[in-house]
């Protein structure tokens, strides 16, 4: 008798740990990049756009880094989707990146994080040199050294006035910051794709307001209000139906 | 009857077959140098064609160099094309090498604001500086190559640079037995062709690498600079003179195009990266050039229209002049930087930091 609850038990075991692998799900996780303003197609010509302070501007440049992107699980865990991927609008190839297929386990409920920028501890000269990023996020040594977070440049008010909203590590400070939304993984479909989405008349508002400016990289004060800015309410996560 | 006839057809037919085919001796290995594509008895003369790997040691603050995986540097292939680089047996009429317009001591390009060709035709773009050219991404003002490869193939039959037929340069080189000869240790060639015309050529230009000038010695703390380049290095690293954002890194070149307020938009007489892109957001859009011995690689500009540093320090300093495309970069058009007298001053003495009189006197 006991001998039968002994082989019982030892079998429900096997079964139960076998069952935990083989309900493992492996997939990819594809995140698409977009970009409005209040719902406005980006305008590089026509000056479409107003922030909260009533200039009226374009987009003709807008390059930023997002790095350390990762799933957050339940139990602690952490399945990196990608170290540092750089959007460039003028370059389709980067407005999308898909992950190596990734090991997740039953639970569907995952948090997306990414650091906007990079953090002190990467941000260093000639870190990456072999990027793509490398000479035009390049970020000089007299200011701090390493790399811009973002590159955000058009004409505001006139045509030939022209504004440089470029976030980065101002005299070696650490403006980067983390983004992070909850997602819920449909486990019944192969890949997941997610629509990130910047707005970016929010790098100008809640709860800064800050007017257009042709430099502010040495501007710590308004670098600060950018970063408010940015965790705020600048990104916007959302899950898209398997195709 | 009809037995015997088969027999009779199938002899003869078994007769033939035995003629023996003469043998040729000789090495029948295709990937041999000396094979001989004819020979049939392989005599085991086979010599296989030795190149000595050149290895480039990527310069502090550089990328690693893009080197094709079909065009790995070589001794033997570097020598053979800074021979064929510096002779004008390209040229429709062998008066003209690569070397007559890009020349050593100019940085590898000359001092004129256009270069004339064969038949006495001047261009309408200024000659490109040659140095560094293994971390660039596209070639030309307009960005029209992506390889260094592809770009060798551009001037020799271009009517109004070299003017000569692919045809007719790969016909003089291979009954030049010297020309035979490298080409066959260089890359284990009989015919010598175009492709690997542009290899060897590529190859060269790959060691044009400058990274040695007083800036650099000053980065790698052997020396100091004074503190008018030390003042100018400050500026050229602000948003003040905001040099960096196009000649940032130590490359000082940022592998990208941008309108720098030249012309206004109705006298765009090049339309630079449009004409290759066909986007009309790309006119008079150039590629950055680097600053590395700059002062030895004038005139300025894609047309070559500022004749010294000083005028280009000038273009700055007022703004330059709006169109729909110049750069958001230019931030101030028409009121500039405002340095002062003083300031641009130093600006240009950094500047000269950047040059390499080794680069261009021992090479």
């Amino acid at each position: 008798m006991i001998k039968n609850i002994f082989s019982i038990i030892l079998l429900a075991l096997l079964i139960s740990s076998c069952d935990s692998n083989d309900e493992n799900i492996n997939k990819k996780i594809l995140i698409n990049f977009s970009h409005h303003v209040d719902g406005q197609e980006l305008s590089s010509e026509n000056m479409n756009h107003t922030n909260l302070a009533g200039e009226s501007y374009n987009v003709k440049t807008l390059k930023y880094i997002l790095s350390d992107i990762k799933l957050l699980g339940d139990n602690q865990t952490e399945i990196l989707l990608k170290d540092i991927h750089y959007v460039n609008i003028d370059d389709a190839s980067t407005l999308f990146f898909e992950s190596n297929l990734v090991e997740l386990g039953l639970s569907t409920l995952y948090t997306l994080s990414f650091t906007f920028g990079l953090n002190s501890n990467i941000n260093t000269p000639n870190n990456y040199v072999n990027e793509l990023f490398h000479p035009t996020m390049y970020w000089p040594e007299p200011m701090g050294g390493g790399y811009h977070y973002m590159k955000l440049e058009g004409a505001y008010q006139n045509d030939s006035t022209f504004y440089n909203t470029h976030t980065g590590p101002t005299m070696g400070m650490d403006y980067s910051f983390s983004f992070t939304e909850d997602i819920n993984i449909n486990n019944s479909i192969e890949n997941q794709e997610f629509l990130l989405s910047m707005n970016l008349n929010n790098w100008y508002q809640n709860p800064f307001t800050i007017n257009l400016a042709d430099g502010i990289m040495m501007d710590m004060p308004i670098q600060i209000n950018l970063k408010e800015n940015g965790r705020t309410d600048v990104f916007s996560l959302q899950g898209i139906l398997d195709k | 009857m009809y037995k015997g006839v088969y027999k009779i057809i199938i002899c003869t037919l078994l007769f033939s077959c035995q003629e023996d085919l003469p043998i040729i001796q000789g090495c029948t290995d295709i990937n041999a140098s000396n094979w001989i594509s004819v020979a049939n008895f392989d005599d085991g003369s086979c010599i296989y064609y030795q190149t000595t790997p050149y290895q480039i040691i990527t310069p502090f603050g550089f990328p690693d160099m893009i080197v094709p995986v079909n065009n790995q540097l070589t001794v033997e292939g570097i020598e053979l094309g800074k021979k064929i680089f510096n002779d004008p047996i390209l040229s429709a009429n062998n008066t003209l090498s690569c070397s007559g317009c890009h020349i050593k001591t100019n940085s590898f390009t000359n001092n004129t604001r256009f270069s004339t060709g064969v038949d006495n035709i001047e261009g309408s773009r200024n000659a490109s500086a040659l140095i560094n050219l293994g971390w660039n991404t596209s070639f030309n003002w307009d960005g029209s190559a992506n390889t260094l490869e592809e770009q060798a193939f551009e001037p020799v039959i271009n009517p109004i640079e070299m003017h000569d037929t692919w045809v007719n340069v790969e016909n003089k080189l291979n009954n030049d037995i010297t020309y035979i000869n490298l080409f066959k240790n260089a890359f284990g060639i009989d015919y010598i062709d175009s492709n690997h015309i542009v290899k060897a050529l590529a190859q060269f230009e790959r060691t044009l690498i400058s990274v040695n000038s007083k800036y650099d010695k000053w980065r790698r703390q052997e020396l100091q600079l004074n503190s008018s380049e030390l003042n100018g290095f400050a500026i050229f690293n602000s948003e003040k003179g905001d040099c960096f954002h196009c000649h940032g890194t130590e490359m000082f070149m940022d592998n990208s195009f941008h309108n720098n307020g030249l012309d206004p938009g109705f006298k765009f007489d090049d339309l630079g990266l449009a004409y290759v892109t066909g986007d009309p957001l790309d006119n008079a859009k150039f590629k950055t050039p680097t600053l590395r011995n700059i002062e030895y690689s004038g005139p300025y500009m894609h047309d070559g229209r500022f004749s010294t540093l000083e005028e280009v320090i000038e273009h700055y300093n007022s703004g330059g002049i709006y169109s729909n495309t110049v750069d958001p970069l230019m931030k101030k058009i028409g009121v500039g930087l405002q340095l002062t007298n003083s300031e641009k001053q130093d600006l240009i003495n950094f500047l000269k930091s950047l040059s390499e009189p080794d680069f261009i006197n021992n090479l």
